[in-house]
């Protein structure tokens, strides 16, 4: 049903493509996804590529902060719940960086292994980020070639490229709301179809 | 950011009810609205609630009252007769941190030590610490109630002196949030931050020194994309009480977005010291608000130019 929605405001919004007919509403649907999937694959690249300055300038920052969130979740190891010093986002992240480098958790930093892992981790968030940024644009209508410019823009922030090399919340932090706009925008995107099923055509 | 933008939402919804032709969006905008608080809500209180079960204390986190002292950092030598041990402390940090121009906010941290001294010698009006106390049986859980006193001690001063207060949150936003300079540290350094192995975090200095012209390249543009949020919150009533229907909700979508992370950045200031690195969450909603912006210029030259469309 929403995909005939959809199909209806397409033909709507390009009346010439109306003309060719229902029997070729799937073709015009479907090619959408190839811009998107090059567009896609241009913004990790050059985020990719831009990264590696980071990555070859420095190694992951461990500084005063990170034993905070380090330590939560080395206390919840040991069934303890009283440190509530900081919210339990990036202690579980930590948590789960330790588990895949094979680090058991201790008091007061962190394993070697984890600290890198961290950082690369941290590094592909950063770069879904930016696709993210990509598909919200998109949702706004803005045009496919503007949403990838703001996606390679995005993605060639040095600020947040050097807060990805931090054993800190900011990055988590960034791509959670990211995350939470594009949910945001896309239910926006539903309200639009919703309301002009239920209007009179 | 989320009860921002479920307020957004909301206000979106009864501007739609009142626009003929739009009525059939305000349900599912509330119906959004609410979704987004039955989305976040849960998270939240279930933390919430975890830390009644496990520290006595309905409470998001404990740092907020040692947080709250920099809103007040300058104003310790107005405290009250009770809290004098405290704000003698205090006022001794900031002195001590603040000179030749230099602002320390966060001078709480130095004067730390003093405090725990003479909170376990019972100069404090707090129980004093007392390791026999579950909460202390293996971490120094008691450390909330001093930084308690401390956001106590902070919010009378707030109250006795709201003038003072909010010369302080506006001093903090105007020179806090439109600071995008996130300088990298330098090679010699080798505590905080340091690598995982120890030592100095750069690992190539070329590299490093690319870094260094990067983000000074890049903290006007940053700046500039941030004064493009402000304009969106300053000018969000014109766009929201606009009687253009085509572009309504898309705009009200930004709007909403940009209003989410400006109250977020503002609570911040008044609630704790504003650092640079606050503001990196809100990167995204930079370029978003930028991007939009180009993507409708023209729309915008045209609604500036022609003053029967700004009705």
């Amino acid at each position: 049903m929403k995909t005939q929605v959809r199909a209806q405001l397409q033909i709507r919004d390009n009346p010439l493509k109306s003309a060719h007919g229902p029997a070729d509403t799937p073709t015009q649907i479907r090619p959408d996804w190839y811009p998107d999937i090059w567009h896609v694959g241009i913004i990790l690249a050059c985020g990719a590529a831009f990264r590696f300055i980071y990555q070859m300038a420095y190694k992951p920052f461990w500084s005063g902060d990170s034993v905070n969130y380090s330590d939560v979740f080395y206390l919840w190891t040991h069934h303890i719940f009283v440190d509530a010093e900081r919210t339990p986002g990036y202690p579980l992240f930590l948590g789960l960086v330790q588990w895949l480098a094979d680090n058991a958790p201790m008091a007061r930093g962190m394993g070697v292994r984890s600290q890198y892992l961290a950082v690369h981790l941290q590094c592909l968030l950063g770069l879904l980020a930016a696709v993210f940024i990509y598909f919200s644009l998109r949702a706004l209508s803005v045009r496919p070639k503007l949403a990838l410019a703001g996606g390679i823009g995005f993605a060639l922030i040095g600020a947040v490229c050097f807060f990805e090399m931090l054993i800190l919340s900011e990055l988590l932090s960034l791509f959670s709301l990211i995350l939470g706009i594009l949910f945001f925008l896309r239910c926006m995107q539903e309200v639009m179809v919703l309301a002009l099923r239920l209007s009179p055509c | 950011m989320v009860a921002v933008l479920s307020f957004m939402l909301v206000v979106l919804a009864v501007r739609c009810s009142y626009l003929p032709g739009m009525r059939g969006y305000a349900r599912p905008l509330a119906k959004l609205a609410l979704l987004i608080v039955v989305a976040a809500g849960p998270l939240v209180l279930s933390w919430m609630t975890m830390n009644l079960v496990h520290i006595g204390q309905f409470r998001i986190n404990t740092y907020n009252g040692a947080l709250r002292t920099e809103t007040t950092y300058n104003m310790f030598n107005l405290v009250d007769a009770e809290d004098r041990v405290a704000g003698e402390m205090l006022w001794r940090s900031y002195l001590a941190s603040n000179s030749n121009g230099q602002v320390k906010r966060d001078h709480v941290w130095d004067a730390l030590d003093d405090l725990t001294q003479a909170w376990q010698r019972g100069l404090l009006p707090i129980p004093p610490f007392d390791w026999s106390r579950p909460e202390n049986a293996h971490y120094p859980g008691q450390v909330v109630d001093l930084y308690d006193y401390l956001g106590h001690v902070s919010w009378k001063l707030a109250k006795k002196h709201p003038l003072l207060y909010l010369r302080n949150v506006l001093n903090n936003f105007a020179s806090g949030t439109f600071d995008h300079n996130f300088t990298p540290p330098s090679p010699s350094e080798m505590q905080d931050p340091h690598a995982p192995e120890g030592g100095s975090v750069v690992r190539d200095k070329a590299f490093y020194t690319a870094t260094v012209w990067i983000n000074r390249i890049e903290i006007p543009l940053l700046t500039t994309a941030y004064v493009i949020l402000l304009a969106y919150v300053v000018f969000s009533p014109l766009l929201l009480l606009s009687r253009k229907k085509d572009n309504l909700l898309r705009d009200g979508a930004v709007v909403a977005i940009a209003m989410g992370a400006f109250a977020t950045i503002l609570c911040t200031c008044a609630v704790a010291a504003y650092f640079p690195e606050h503001g990196v969450p809100f990167m995204g909603v930079l370029v978003i608000c930028v991007v939009y912006t180009v993507s409708n210029a023209k729309r915008i030259v045209q609604f500036w130019k022609t003053p029967s469309a700004r009705r």
